[in-house]
Parts: structure tokens; sequence; C-alpha cells
């Protein structure tokens, strides 16, 4: 994508230092970035016990790699349909569950991974936070 | 008749003065050598002005791109080593920072396909995010830039000259840059002046280097860019290395330990070589590929006759591309 298209929060001049979701190196976009410290996290060259989980990768322009973007449907609710009547606007309340990053369709344990950017397990963490939005009402 | 004439020359000339009108917006100051493929980088889409180009110039010598305002691109890339690191292995970036591999030459940009010893960068706009936000390089946020050249006397100016108007943003910055550096363009070789018949010929060495090149060498290193810009391993890893490469980028086990091929014009100035700069001179590269290829010491004297031949002194010498 041209730069002329990288507006907003594409552009990656977007955000400052660690909020930063542009990838420089591997060029491309950070989907999902958890960061923290856990007693679990196995220490690290700093002699801190930090676990970082950045996942990107987009399927590769050229040359295939893993592609991270998920396509997700939420069903609405339990009942059949929502009707948008006279032009009001619907709010849909979405809720995230962080817990579903761990454990939606494989375990990611931080003792085990604690710092997942480009390797292969990324598509596991890819795949629980793809469980983590649910629809809990509309208005 | 006499009239038609005069009316067949004007219109002549309104075709001639439009055809250079429509060159001038097409590649602007960039002129593609004729002996060189068509461009990879869309020129159309940021043709070189006067004003880009030397806007391009004050940012690629600019230090204020670096965190503590200590180092520029320039300062790594000079231009009389063929705009490499000259005598350092590996980058060097602010604090005395070390990155992990040699700094490339900047030269012949506009035909890349990738960028980085490892291909992770597919648009020349997008590379110079790279060295300025990586923590061994230059370890400051593109939004810190931005603020820094807004808040200078002259940069805003300088982007109104440039692109219209005095706002400084990602796209405008990483495209005078890039009008700089695709001007870079170094196709002036004694090696080029044989190719173009000018009356400049090899001398009997380099003419048998040259043999000896098109059987060993030029499959990887294609003229007349002297490279296939694709991804190979020099047999130069040990188990030990760190270094996996191109693997980084695509997670493909083949890829592990490959670089991209570097271009050989210039080869005689860019030393030291090889991805991590672990050969400080030339010889120990041909060394190399003499046991590789098991070759002859008088194949690699030959070579090395042809390799100085690819040596671009106008180049290294040009004022426009020299901090001003």
């Amino acid at each position: 994508m041209p730069l002329a298209n990288r507006k907003g929060v594409l552009d990656p001049a977007a955000y400052k230092g660690d909020e930063n979701m542009y990838w420089g190196w591997n060029t491309g976009y950070i989907f999902f970035k958890m960061e923290g410290q856990s007693d679990s996290a196995q220490l690290n060259k700093a002699g801190t016990r930090k676990y970082m989980y950045h996942i990107g990768l987009y399927g590769g322009m050229n040359t295939p790699t893993i592609n991270n973007i998920k396509q997700i449907d939420l069903a609405l609710s339990d009942k059949s349909s929502v009707r948008v009547k006279n032009n009001k606007p619907l709010l849909v309340e979405i809720n995230a569950d962080i817990m579903q990053a761990f454990t939606g369709a494989g375990d990611l344990k931080i003792a085990e991974h604690t710092v997942v950017m480009v390797s292969p397990f990324s598509a596991v963490i890819a795949n629980n936070y793809a469980k983590m939005f649910k629809v809990v009402g509309v208005k | 008749m006499l009239k038609a004439n005069k009316l067949f020359l004007g219109i002549v000339i309104v075709f001639f003065i439009l055809a250079i009108l429509s060159w001038n917006i097409e590649g602007g100051l960039f002129v593609s050598p004729p002996h060189f493929p068509k461009p990879t980088y869309s020129i159309e889409g940021n043709p070189p002005t006067s004003a880009g180009f030397k806007l391009g110039r004050k940012l690629f010598y600019e230090s204020r791109l670096s965190a503590d305002n200590t180092i520029s691109c320039g300062s790594c890339h000079n231009q009389f080593a063929a705009f490499t690191h000259h005598g350092h292995d590996l980058s060097h970036g602010i604090y005395d920072r070390l990155g992990k591999r040699n700094a490339p030459p900047i030269m012949n940009l506009a035909w890349n396909k990738y960028f980085m010893w490892d291909g992770g960068v597919l648009d020349l706009d997008l590379q110079p995010i790279i060295p300025i936000t990586d923590s061994n390089e230059m370890n400051e946020s593109l939004s810190c830039v931005l603020d820094k050249l807004k808040a200078d006397k002259e940069y805003p100016q300088l982007f109104k000259e440039a692109f219209g108007s005095t706002e400084i943003n990602t796209e405008k910055l990483m495209k005078a840059l890039s009008q700089f550096m695709v001007m870079l363009v170094s196709a002036n070789a004694k090696y080029d002046s044989v190719k173009r018949q000018s009356g400049v010929v090899f001398t009997a060495e380099e003419k048998a280097g040259e043999v000896i090149f098109i059987q060993t060498c030029s499959s990887c290193h294609v003229p007349p860019l002297f490279t296939s810009d694709k991804f190979a391993t020099n047999g130069i890893l040990s188990q030990q290395e760190v270094d996996n490469g191109r693997f980084d980028i695509t997670l493909d086990e083949n890829d592990k330990g490959k670089f991209r091929i570097p271009s050989l014009r210039n080869v005689m100035l860019t030393a030291p070589y090889m991805h991590d700069g672990r050969f400080r001179e030339i010889d120990d590269v041909l060394l190399h590929y003499k046991k590789k290829y098991n070759m002859s010491d008088s194949s690699i004297h030959y070579l090395k006759s042809f390799l100085h031949s690819l040596t671009d002194q106008d180049f290294i010498n040009d004022v426009r591309f020299s901090e001003q």
C-alpha cells in the first residue's frame, strides 16, 4: 500500500514509542499487542520477567508467510433479527474477553511462550483472540 | 507550399514542447541509464524535482532524525565509500550501539524489489522508518521526527517548495528522502563506458576477468545492476550463527541464513564485506569464493581486475550527492 493511502491509524507515525502498531522491519501492522510482567514469564536478558505478544503477519506480498488476519462473524442476539427504525442509531455493545487470548482455541501459557511475535505459534494466539468478541446487547 | 511548411514546423515544435513537458512531469530529474532495465520504484508517483531532491538531501544528512540528534543517514552511508560505512563491520547507532548487519551501499535503489539484507521491506518509501526507529540505530519515533521538523525555522518552507504546502507529514518526509535516494544512480564506471562502446576498452586482464565473472558469478550478480535482487546463502554460516536472515521474514526453513544478494557495483569501495562485515578486504572475499568454486590464482587475479572496472568515480565525487 502506497504511503499516500496510509493515513490516520495506518500512518507509521500515528503512535509514539511502545504504542506503535506499525511493523517496520517486516512491513505490515501489529493486529494484537499485549505486554506485561508475570511471575510465570521466563527471565529475559535484562533480568525481568516480561511477556510480550505482538501478533501480525498478513500472508506476505511476494513470498507467502503466515496469515493471521481473521474475519469473524458475531451473532447479534437470540432474537432472529434487529431492525433499524426511522434512522435512529443502533447501539451494538461488544465485549472483549482478554482471557480468550490465552484459552480461546488453544492454550497459551506464559511460562512456555513468554515472547511471541513472528514464530508459528503466533497463529495459535490469533485463533485465540479471534474468539474474544461477543455481542452482549443491542439497544 | 511555404505556408504548409510553416504550419508543419509549428506543429512539430508544439509536439516537441509537449514531449519535453510530459517527460519532465513523468520522471522529473530522474534519468534511467539506457542500458538499465525499467525502474521498480514508481518514479511517476514521486518524480524528483529540484526542490524535493534538495529537501531529501538535507534530510539525509539531518542528525535530528536520531533520538539524541547525533547521527544522520549520512553517518553510516558515506559517499566516498559508495554510501557504506567505511571500516565498520556492523551498523553503528546512537550511544555507540551496534546493529547486527553491515550498512549496505545506497545506489541504484530505484531498481530494488527488496530492501534490507533480509528483504523485509518492499517499498523504498517505507525503508527509512527502520533505521530511524531501530533502537540500535537512530532509536527515534517518527512522530518525534515530524515534531522536530515542524518546530524548525527552515523545514516548513522547504516542504512548501517541494510539495506545495508547509504541512509536514510521514508521506512527504519519506517521499523527499526517496527523491534524493533514487537520484543516487551509479552507472558510469569503466564497465559502463565499455558497454556503451564509447571508445573505452577493457585491458586484457579485465576482459579475462569478465569471462570468469560471467561463468562463475553472474547468475547471482546479474549485470548491469550486478544483483539478481534474490536471496542466497554464501556458505559462510557456522553452527553458532545467530542471524537467520531471510528466515526471519518468511519463516521458511529453506530461507535460513539467506541474505539479499548485494550489487557488486563499486565493490572495491565498500569494505568490509558480507551481511555481517566479517571480511575486511576484498581479497578475503575472493579467497572464500576461490575455495568454494575451486578457482586458480590467476582466475582470482583477473576477476579482481574486472571488479575494479565497476568503480564509478563520478558517482562518489558528484557534489550534488554530498552534504552541503
